[in-house]
């Protein structure tokens, strides 16, 4: 039996992993795991992990799945992920609509695929392979883009919405729709982005993030640096209006990661912001 | 453009073995595409930091002191051949590292590099190895059952002694250019806390260890009052486990 989230979650990081299960503040609601950072270790590493899961419900959230990339799948980590699940009993697992190696090797990095039709099939025929290996239901999430890569024409053969529209569709995996990665695509490209959420299957969306972003050489980077900043917000809370339930929410803050409260005042703050949208017993209207 | 020609395409730039301006070519041909053939030099620099970050948590000491003793460059080109000849392999970004120390020995002639850089690198691993190894069913209990050694215990020889070289200097004191040049054997091991513990190991230790290990007679031949108190002190450690 699956333990189902709502509310809000946060993503488990190493610098505040140990205060986060000490602390008697009101924490999230549940925790998004990086199994790369965590299922390969012994020791303090995996009693935390542990200690996490009896705490929380837990999804696993992987970065090096390589669902549109040229190489075989991964066997050691989608085993490793099954297990997971498994023990944490959690509903699902995600990870990126992207590829992340290339002549077998891992790049450790999320790169965008080429909008294509052909790279929609060949997403589709993993995804259905991934699920049949890990018996656990995989949420894909829409990633951030720099640049456009070239299909038949030199930008791809169609925008990212349809792109993402077409692999939900192909692949019968559900979506995890992150509202900065939305926010952010949509000011390096130049498109409106509450147009774009209200392309989206709101019906098919299992988990929803939020996260702080770098302006970077006329750029705006994904860095989930935090704190989040008011239009994400606003968009946030647009998406939600749109749904009419609280999807459950994911606070990400992954580098220069400050004191667990100011981590924990972005999930407070989340709390706030679906009130906001929802109204009062927010957390009450959803689940994943 | 089909799928595979992309990746085929733009597989050297992303590993690092070839420019943007070439991955833009092979790409777009001469007509390539602004602002997105620009940023595509994003993604070659997020590449290759990620290269760096691979080692650069694990290897702390050793990429500080061979920046000191050999400059920045030094390091780069260092890491950047690393990947070349040990390309990344795991999706836990550390393991991929790991071969530094091998490759460092290798590379050490060509490249001048002093020994007691490459031992440094070898100890780092073995810390990192030690804090991250599997948890064995046999490590619990550690008050119970017979004498044995803690699953995580590896001992490993070095020309240098590197554990006074980097935990000797007093607080805030400066650290001699390069350790002492001394036979040691340094023992990594993780206690009954868990915690990463390692140190120089003397010879009276070795032997008790390696009878534990072998099962044989401990204090043969030993004095019984110095092999007792010995071996009360290495299960106080969490190398030894069981009762002494």
């Amino acid at each position: 039996m699956a333990r189902s989230i709502s509310g809000i979650g946060l993503g488990l990081r190493k610098p505040f992993a140990r205060d986060l299960l000490a602390t008697t503040r009101r924490g999230p609601d549940w925790l998004e795991v990086t199994p790369e950072n965590w299922v390969f270790f012994g020791g303090k590493l995996r009693r935390t992990l542990d200690a996490a899961r009896e705490r929380f419900a837990l999804v696993p959230h992987s970065v090096s799945l390589s669902i549109g990339g040229p190489d075989a799948l991964d066997d050691a980590l989608i085993g490793a992920v099954a297990k997971l699940c498994e023990v944490a009993q959690a509903p699902f697992w995600s990870d990126h609509l992207c590829y992340s190696t290339v002549n077998g090797a891992p790049l450790h990095d999320l790169l965008p695929l080429p909008f294509t039709l052909e790279a929609v099939e060949h997403v589709a025929a993993r995804a259905a392979e991934v699920r049949r290996r890990a018996g656990v239901p995989l949420v894909l999430e829409n990633a951030t883009f720099y640049a456009h890569m070239p299909g038949a024409g030199a930008r791809g053969d169609m925008d990212e919405g349809e792109f993402l529209l077409r692999v939900v569709q192909a692949s019968e995996c559900d979506l995890l729709l992150d509202v900065n990665n939305v926010w952010v695509n949509a000011q390096n490209h130049g498109f409106d982005a509450r147009a774009f959420i209200d392309r989206m299957p709101l019906d098919r969306v299992r988990q929803l993030h939020v996260a702080g972003h770098t302006p970077k050489d006329g750029v705006i980077i994904d860095t989930h640096i935090g704190p989040i900043i008011d239009p994400v917000w606003d968009l946030y809370r647009y998406t939600l209006q749109r749904a009419g339930r609280l999807i459950p929410t994911l606070v990400e803050w992954d580098q220069e990661i400050p004191a667990l409260d100011v981590v924990l005042d972005e999930v407070d703050r989340a709390r706030a912001e679906a009130e906001k949208a929802l109204g009062p017993g927010a957390d009450q209207k959803g689940a994943g | 453009m089909k799928l595979d020609q992309f990746f085929q395409d733009i597989a050297p730039f992303l590993e690092g073995k070839g420019t943007h301006a070439q991955a833009k070519s092979a790409l777009w041909g001469d007509r390539a595409p602004e602002p997105d053939a620009g940023r595509l030099a994003i993604y070659g620099d997020f590449c290759r930091v990620h290269r760096f970050e691979a080692v650069d948590s694990v290897f702390a000491e050793t990429r500080k002191a061979l920046i000191a003793a050999r400059g920045e460059g030094a390091w780069r080109s260092l890491v950047e051949d690393l990947f070349v000849k040990h390309p990344m392999h795991h999706v836990e970004l550390n393991e991929n590292g790991l071969a530094l120390p091998e490759f460092m020995a290798a590379e050490q002639q060509a490249r001048k590099l002093p020994l007691h850089l490459v031992e440094l690198a070898d100890l780092e691993a073995a810390e990192w190895r030690t804090l991250i190894a599997p948890d064995a069913p046999e490590d619990e209990g550690p008050r119970e059952g017979k004498l044995r050694l803690a699953s995580t215990v590896d001992v490993r020889p070095y020309r240098h002694d590197l554990i006074e070289w980097l935990d000797g200097p007093e607080a805030g004191g400066p650290r001699p250019k390069e350790p002492k040049r001394t036979l040691t054997r340094v023992i990594f091991w993780r206690d009954t806390d868990l915690d990463l513990r390692r140190g120089n190991a003397d010879d009276f230790e070795l032997i008790l260890l390696k009878r534990v290990m072998d099962g044989t007679p401990l204090a043969s031949g030993l004095n019984p009052q110095s092999a007792q108190a010995v071996l009360e002190d290495l299960c106080e450690a969490g190398i030894l486990l069981g009762k002494p």
